[in-house]
C-alpha cells in the first residue's frame, strides 16, 4: 500500500515552492523564470513533443509558453490551480496552436496568415485531488473504454477539434462530445477513487 | 469564423468537455468564454471536467530538451525586459497615445500599444489607435465581427512595433500612390522574421490574393507569401524576408496564388530601413 500522506506532502511542498517562484517572477526577477524553467522544462518539452510530434516546433512552443508565463505571472491565481497546472496548460495551448496553424484544413480564428496568434492564457480549474502517481494515471487512462480514451487522446494529444475528430473517426459529432465528457467523468471517478475503475452500473450511465 | 454566436447555458454545458480540452472550433471557444464571463450560473461542469485535464499531462514522459532551449528562453526574457524598459522610457518622453474610451477592445496580451522607440513608427501607432477610436465613435453599433477585425489589426500593429523595437530590426511604412489607399507598417527582425499590418485594402474575392514582395536593389521581386482580405480591409501577415539593405516591400493584388512576378499596379510599398540614429 502506498503511503498517501507522503505523496500529498510532496505535492504541497512543491506547490509552496512554486508559488514563491511565481511571486518572484511577477516582481520581474528573471532568475526566477530560469528556476521555473529548470523545474518544468522536461515535462513541458515532453508535452509539447507529444502534441506537436516535431522537436523544433516543440522547442518553439515551450519557449513561447515560458515567455507567456513570464509576462502573465501577475495574473496567476493560486486559488484556481497549481503553478504546474497553470504552466502546463499554457504549454499545451501553445503546442495545440502550433499544430493547428500547420494543418491546412483547420479553421483559423482570424485572417489566413496572422502574426504569432495573440497570446492567450487558457482557463484552468483546480485539479481533482488524487493520490495516484503518473504511472497509475497512465493505467487509469488505459482502463477507459477505448472509444472514450481515443476521443480524449485525439483532443488533448492530437490537438484536434471535436468536429475534426468526428470527421476523422466517421462518428457523429454528438457521439464525440458524449465520449469526451464520459471519458473525463470516468477518469475523474478513478482519480478520486484511488485507482479502481467504477463499474458501469456505479457510473450510472452507458459507457459508450 | 468569428461571428455573433450567443449560447444558452444548456449549449455551453454541452461544450464544456470540448472547452476544457481545448478541442472546440475558435468561434465556439470565443462564444463559451463570452458566456462564462457574463453568466450568473455556476456552471460547475467546467470545474468538474476541467479538474481532470491536468492529469492528462501527467501521463506524458518527461523529455529533457536541448540545452540551447534554455539559452533561448533566457535571451527572450532579457529581450522582453529591454523592450519594456525602452517602451516605458519612450512613453515618458513622448506625448501619450490618446486613451481609448470605455468601449475599447480588450487587449489580448496585457501590453498597451506604445509608441515604438523608432520615431518613424510613432505616428503610425497613434494613427492606429486613432483609427480605432474614430471607428468606435462613428458607429452607433459596432458588430462583433468589426470589433474582432479591429482587435486583430491592433494586435498586428502591436506585434510589428514589438519586432521593430528589437536590436537589428528594420522598419518600413507602406503607402499607396492614391489618396485614401492602402497603408501599413512592417518590421523585419535581424533573424529575418517579417511582420506586416495593413489597412485600407479592398476585399479579395474568388481566387484573388494579395501578395507581398521583397525587392532588393535591382533584382527581381521575390514573393514572400499571400493573404486574403475581407470587407474590413485590414490584414496582418507574417513571413520571412532577408534582412538586407535597400530592401523595398511591396504589396500587389494577384488574380490567384502562386504568382512569380507582381501584377501591376502596386497597392502599397515602402522601403525598409534601420531606425535613424
Amino acid at each position: 500500500m502506498k503511503s498517501t500522506t507522503g505523496h500529498a506532502d510532496d505535492v504541497a511542498a512543491r506547490d509552496e515552492a512554486d508559488g514563491k517562484i511565481l511571486e518572484r517572477i511577477a516582481r520581474g526577477e528573471a532568475e526566477a523564470l530560469e528556476d521555473l524553467y529548470d523545474r518544468y522544462r522536461a515535462i513541458a518539452y515532453g508535452v509539447a513533443l507529444r502534441v506537436t510530434g516535431d522537436a523544433s516546433v516543440a522547442e518553439d512552443s515551450v519557449q513561447e509558453a515560458f515567455i507567456g508565463a513570464w509576462r502573465n505571472a501577475a495574473r496567476y491565481d493560486r486559488a484556481r490551480a497549481s503553478v504546474k497546472t497553470w504552466l502546463l496548460s499554457i504549454v499545451h495551448h501553445r503546442a495545440v496552436d502550433a499544430v493547428r496553424r500547420r494543418r491546412p484544413t483547420t479553421e483559423l480564428p482570424a485572417a489566413d496568415t496572422a502574426p504569432t496568434p495573440a497570446f492567450v492564457v487558457p482557463d484552468v480549474w483546480p485539479e481533482v485531488s488524487t493520490r495516484l502517481d503518473g504511472e497509475e494515471i497512465r493505467a487509469a487512462l488505459a482502463s477507459l473504454a477505448s472509444s472514450q480514451r481515443e476521443a480524449l487522446e485525439l483532443a488533448y494529444f492530437g490537438g484536434f477539434t471535436q468536429q475534426e475528430i468526428a470527421t476523422r473517426t466517421g462518428t457523429p459529432l454528438g457521439t464525440v462530445k458524449s465520449r469526451m465528457r464520459l471519458g473525463l467523468v470516468s477518469l475523474r471517478r478513478i482519480l478520486e477513487g484511488g485507482g479502481e475503475r467504477p463499474s458501469a452500473t456505479l457510473l450510472g450511465e452507458a459507457t459508450e | 469564423m468569428t461571428g455573433n454566436i450567443t449560447l444558452s447555458c444548456e449549449q455551453v454545458g454541452e461544450l464544456a468537455a470540448g472547452y476544457v480540452l481545448d478541442a472546440l472550433e475558435p468561434a465556439e471557444t470565443e462564444a463559451v468564454r463570452a458566456h462564462l464571463d457574463t453568466c450568473t450560473d455556476r456552471h460547475d461542469e467546467f470545474a468538474e471536467l476541467g479538474g481532470v485535464v491536468p492529469y492528462l499531462a501527467e501521463t506524458v514522459e518527461p523529455v529533457e530538451p536541448p540545452s540551447r532551449l534554455r539559452s533561448r528562453v533566457v535571451a527572450a526574457v532579457a529581450d522582453d525586459i529591454r523592450a519594456r524598459a525602452g517602451a516605458a522610457h519612450r512613453e515618458r518622453l513622448a506625448p501619450p497615445v490618446p486613451p481609448v474610451g470605455a468601449r475599447s477592445p480588450a487587449r489580448a496580451a496585457d501590453r498597451p500599444v506604445v509608441a515604438a522607440r523608432r520615431s518613424p513608427l510613432a505616428w503610425v501607432a497613434a494613427a492606429a489607435a486613432a483609427f480605432i477610436i474614430l471607428a468606435l465613435a462613428g458607429a452607433t453599433v459596432v458588430t462583433q465581427s468589426e470589433l474582432e477585425a479591429m482587435r486583430e489589426y491592433e494586435r498586428g500593429v502591436a506585434a510589428v512595433l514589438d519586432l521593430a523595437a528589437r536590436d537589428g530590426s528594420q522598419t518600413a511604412i507602406l503607402t499607396s500612390d492614391e489618396a485614401g489607399g492602402a497603408q501599413g507598417i512592417a518590421a523585419i527582425g535581424s533573424d529575418g522574421r517579417l511582420l506586416v499590418a495593413l489597412r485600407g485594402l479592398s476585399a479579395t474575392s474568388g481566387t484573388q490574393v494579395y501578395e507581398a514582395w521583397a525587392i532588393a536593389g535591382d533584382e527581381s521581386p521575390v514573393p514572400l507569401g499571400d493573404f486574403r482580405v475581407d470587407e474590413h480591409g485590414t490584414a496582418t501577415f507574417a513571413g520571412t524576408a532577408a534582412s538586407l539593405d535597400e530592401l523595398t516591400l511591396a504589396i500587389t493584388l494577384e488574380p490567384r496564388p502562386g504568382a512569380t512576378t507582381p501584377t501591376m499596379p502596386i497597392v502599397a510599398a515602402g522601403k525598409a530601413a534601420p531606425p535613424p540614429g
